[in-house]
């Protein structure tokens, strides 16, 4: 276990590297998928997530010292929706277009494979999710996002975002009122 | 604060927009480009300590070198995620794993994506800069190279490879980013006599270290700083030829315009 780690040839600033190390590889282990959902769901195209989802954990190898233990999901989410918002002010000339259903399909799905037609299905799926989710209004996205899909609490949300717990509350609520309207108009133009 | 029901939670929440957020919640990186991520990273960060000089302080270069080190275990855990562990939602949980072979010293897959944007500065959360910082919590076990006897930074004597890719243990990448750490410190010093001193004794111990890509790029930038604008325009050009989908490709491709002659007007 890591507080019963004795190094008593080490030095110590090595040690401290080597904790450092382990940490960061568990939360890149732990937390890549998260962050790189969350900076997709929040506008980042495909081919700018792998480079956002660097960043992020770039951000957080720098920071490592000040994030608390219990904290570091949040922490990876904060810092997310910030790169997500510098990679869309600098793309706002060319604005994103989800996906087409029958369009980009990453090429690991396009592989043939037995499940080819289920993940097809999702990728799909997951087009009409994010056409829905760039619908709503750009300060009530990430809370949607990190509440109902990455299960991040109320509490969490409101520290990643240094935003006072009532208005997460209301932007959430706001939020879903949003996406119930945009699935409704879905469900309408697939008729 | 009194969290709502979630809709995945809710019965009053019809299945369609259950399905639409179940969809995006089970989203995975795809492995390729997660492994890819990772080992850009180890890259990008040993560039970042080579290319800043005197503006990186020492803390700053044993972080960044740290993070070379772990990101490069994480990269080879991510290439070696199974998929049934890929299909499964992320968790708190880490469960360390045995000891990684350091075997991400190959190149990014061909197929992972050219980086599209440039790196960008992002203010941390200021929330989280609380004094009371807290270490690692047990169950995010560290890897055992955090527990391993400590490793000698530099072996009195080089070792000859057996095999170009042999699995080294997980100590021998804390070695091999100590020794990084050194070229680094002596590059930031100035000290670039030093500095090609200790790539020549790492490059002997570690001929084919997981750490090649940021190896490779600290060597360009030796042979820059060195003033030899052959060796550099050489190392650099191979760099882009070797590492086509390295975060630090525009890096490199800038200070290999800058080592073109001008020409005269």
């Amino acid at each position: 276990m890591l507080t019963t780690i004795t190094m008593p040839i080490t030095p110590p600033t090595m040690a401290r590297d080597r904790i450092d190390s382990a940490r960061l590889t568990a939360m890149f282990a732990t937390y890549g998928d998260f962050v790189w959902r969350t900076l997709r769901r929040l506008g980042v195209p495909d081919a700018a997530a792998d480079d956002g989802c660097q960043e992020v954990f770039i951000v957080a190898a720098r920071n490592l010292e000040n994030i608390n233990a219990s904290q570091e999901r949040a922490y990876l989410f904060g810092v997310a929706v910030r790169v997500a918002g510098t990679v869309r002010r600098a793309r706002r000339r060319k604005p994103w277009h989800a996906p087409s259903a029958d369009g980009e399909v990453d090429a690991e799905i396009a592989a043939p494979n037995p499940d080819a037609a289920a993940q097809l299905e999702q990728h799909q799926t997951r087009v009409i999710l994010d056409q829905i989710v760039q619908s709503l209004d750009e300060d009530v996205r990430p809370i949607f996002i990190s509440f109902e899909l990455e299960q991040l609490t109320m509490t969490e949300i409101a520290q990643a975002l240094e935003l006072p717990a009532g208005t997460v509350a209301s932007r959430l609520r706001r939020a879903r009122d949003q996406f119930q309207a945009a699935v409704e108009r879905h469900k309408r133009g697939a008729r | 604060m009194s969290d709502p029901t979630r809709w995945l939670d809710d019965n009053n929440v019809d299945d369609f927009t259950k399905q639409l957020l179940t969809a995006g919640r089970n989203e995975q990186l795809p492995r390729k480009r997660a492994a890819a991520i990772a080992a850009g990273l180890g890259a990008s960060a040993a560039s970042s300590v080579a290319s800043a000089g005197t503006a990186w302080g020492i803390g700053k270069v044993v972080l960044l070198l740290a993070t070379v080190g772990s990101i490069g275990v994480g990269g080879y855990m991510w290439s070696q995620r199974s998929p049934e562990a890929a299909s499964k939602p992320p968790t708190q949980t880490y469960v360390a794993p045995a000891p990684a072979p350091a075997a991400v010293q190959t190149p990014a897959p061909v197929t992972a994506p050219t980086p599209a944007v440039a790196p960008v500065a992002v203010p941390a959360p200021s929330v989280h800069k609380a004094p009371t910082v807290q270490p690692p919590a047990p169950t995010t076990a560290a890897p055992a190279a955090s527990v391993a006897p400590a490793a000698p930074a530099a072996p009195a004597a080089p070792v000859a490879p057996v095999a170009p890719v042999a699995p080294a243990p997980a100590n021998d990448l804390a070695a091999e980013v100590a020794l990084l750490d050194r070229v680094n410190r002596a590059l930031n010093s100035h000290d670039i006599v030093a500095a090609a001193a200790s790539m020549s004794e790492y490059r002997t111990i570690f001929p084919h270290g997981a750490l090649a890509a940021a190896a490779a790029a600290v060597e360009f930038e030796i042979a820059r700083q060195q003033g030899d604008r052959a060796t550099a325009i050489a190392r650099g050009t191979e760099f882009l030829q070797q590492y086509p989908t390295s975060p630090l490709r525009k890096r490199i491709e800038a200070r290999l315009q800058e080592l073109q002659p001008q020409e005269s007007p």
